[in-house]
């Protein structure tokens, strides 16, 4: 099922001459993860802020659930969509339990407070990804994967239908990795629509069902991660020339080694 | 449930204060000539009681918008007077005494407008600055503001009618609520208490200006306009109590934070115990301002004594986690 679509959609930052989206089209399925590939400023933080309705797009536009986002207001968008920044540091030390309790604002009225309803989600969630031992920890003594940990989890909180998370496993070791794409693949299993930005071409290939590559703007090769992530799309990206292989059927690509030992010398 | 002691104990304290305020002074009264003495009552209930009652509203509305101002503008070091809130406010004061020096609800009106003009130049001025993190423009921006504003307040000054004007601007602008009686309470009050009720209702969500403004958003609030709303209250609870008080700094900085030792960052918590411990500790002041020395000391000089060593003393106690 549909829960995303983007129809030619352009964007331009006021005052620059040339857009830095040149009219995407894209579907993103219910129950799927999808992984956003592309170099540096090729555009995925804008396409990001554009299905936060962040940012408007100048040309073209996006559905969500069918309807036409400029019909959402930013509450209703809030209860389906959830986002996930790379970093985040409140201005205060809340502990994580305040923390949390902050992703059930869409749910809440403007002059509401949170209740014992809301601490019960924020318990689940806890359970849900094995951290419910943060509870009463400070966000500022974090570590860097407990912290990306929590970040996912505000926004479960938020029960959304579709969950968008900018380099979630930037600077986390191994270990932390496997709990955060774990924590992925569980949240698209459970029925969400999750998108998620990388620099990683193997993490794309291993953890997402469909990847899809942005590149100066345009949306240049979308599908399954077989097709996509092949030698020659990959060349036309990076300019580099990679040594590929397989693990579980899927495709994974290295730097080719004569790239360092051209440096050695 | 050891957070509802503290709130207790705070509260304990802050009525505490209270009685022992009402009973000092340099007209001393006991219980029994409180019963017995007309004078002593006219002094406690027409002089002392309202006095009192304006310096609690005082300092909650400065704690109170101090506290909310801090998240909106994502800075802990932000007080009403370093925004340039406080200098506009006694500019728009002091224009108004220079016209119509007898009229209280015009020297109020003009004293709120010219306090939220001027936390609109600073927040307009720090956008387009071009030097330094987001934190030193806005201080950078409030201190030029604040600079123009005492400025024009100085012009005003030489152009005061020196038999009529002029004393009752230096008054003013000393900053102090001596004189202060049921009159100046009940006019301070609506403002003041329209913006405390309002951050007070807004406690929690206040919490959501915190975060990344992307974040906000995602969470279904347009940061800037919550923003907007978050400071229009608190200035208008500063601007009511400054156009009776005058400039009273750092309450509105050293409130929150002792708020923040003792109940932790939640807003919903910090607003509220703001408010308590902000009334408390400038009933506190004005009692030392009223009663240390045989004339009156200046509230304004009072609070900056005691506000900038505490101040020190809480950021040298280490980080708040």
């Amino acid at each position: 099922m549909t829960k995303i679509e983007l129809r030619g959609v352009r964007f331009r930052y006021r005052g620059q001459r040339a857009d830095v989206l040149k009219g995407i089209s894209s579907v993103f399925s219910q129950g799927r993860v999808t992984a956003l590939l592309g170099p540096n400023a090729s555009g995925k933080t804008t396409l990001f802020k554009i299905l936060l309705k962040v940012l408007q797009p100048s040309a073209g536009s996006v559905h969500v659930n069918g309807k036409e986002i400029r019909q959402l207001s930013l509450a209703e968008l809030s209860r389906i969509v959830a986002w996930v920044p790379q970093e985040e540091e409140p201005l205060f030390p809340y502990t994580v339990h305040e923390y949390l309790l902050l992703g059930r604002a869409p749910h809440l009225g403007f002059f509401d407070v949170p209740t014992g309803e809301d601490e019960e989600v924020i318990k689940r969630v806890l359970a849900e990804l094995g951290i419910a031992k943060l509870a009463r920890r400070g966000t500022m003594s974090l570590s860097g994967g407990e912290k990306r940990l929590v970040f996912i989890a505000r926004a479960l909180v938020q029960q959304p239908e579709v969950l968008i998370l900018d380099e979630p496993t930037v600077h986390l070791d191994l270990r932390n990795r496997a709990l955060v794409l774990a924590a992925i693949r569980r949240a698209a299993e459970g029925g969400k629509t999750v998108i998620f930005s990388t620099h990683d071409v193997n993490e794309a290939s291993l953890v997402a069902d469909e990847v899809k590559i942005i590149n100066n703007g345009r949306m240049i090769k979308q599908g399954d991660p077989d097709k996509v992530l092949t030698e020659e799309v990959l060349k036309g990206i990076y300019g580099l020339r990679l040594v590929f292989s397989r693990v579980d059927g899927r495709p994974i690509a290295e730097l080719a080694p004569e790239i360092f030992r051209r440096g050695r010398k | 449930m050891r957070l509802l002691v503290r709130f207790l104990a705070i509260t304990a304290a802050l009525l505490g204060i209270f009685c022992l305020s009402l009973f000092l002074g340099r007209y001393s009264v006991n219980f029994q000539e409180l019963l017995s003495s007309g004078l002593a009552s006219e002094i406690l209930f027409n002089i002392r009681l309202p006095r009192i009652l304006a310096a609690a509203l005082l300092g909650m509305a400065l704690a109170a918008a101090g506290a909310a101002l801090q998240s909106a503008f994502k800075n802990p070091l932000v007080e009403p007077s370093l925004l340039g809130v406080s200098q506009g406010s006694a500019f728009g004061a002091a224009l108004a005494i220079l016209f119509f020096v007898n009229s209280p609800v015009v020297i109020e009106a003009s004293s709120t407008a010219f306090g939220l003009l001027a936390l609109l130049i600073a927040y307009l001025l720090s956008s387009s600055l071009k030097y330094g993190g987001k934190i030193l423009r806005l201080v950078l921006a409030g201190i030029a503001v604040s600079a123009i504003f005492s400025g024009g307040v100085g012009i005003i000054k030489t152009m005061a009618d020196p038999l009529n004007q002029l004393p009752a601007l230096t008054f003013w602008l000393l900053g102090g609520l001596s004189g202060a009686g049921w009159g100046d309470l009940l006019y301070m009050l609506p403002l003041a208490l329209c913006g405390i009720v309002a951050l007070l209702l807004l406690r929690w969500r206040i919490n959501l200006l915190t975060l990344r403004d992307d974040v906000t958003f995602s969470l279904g609030t347009d940061p800037g306009k919550l923003r907007a709303l978050v400071v229009i209250f608190a200035v208008l609870a500063v601007a009511a109590v400054t156009s009776v008080a005058g400039v009273i700094a750092w309450v509105g900085l050293i409130v929150p934070h002792i708020a923040r030792k003792i109940f932790g960052a939640d807003n919903s918590r910090i607003i509220p115990a703001s408010l308590i411990l902000g009334a408390g500790l400038m009933i506190a002041f004005d009692t030392v301002a009223r009663t240390l020395t045989a004339g009156e000391i200046p509230l304004g000089v009072v609070t900056s004594l005691c506000g900038a060593p505490v101040f020190l003393l809480l950021l040298s106690r280490g980080g708040e986690s």
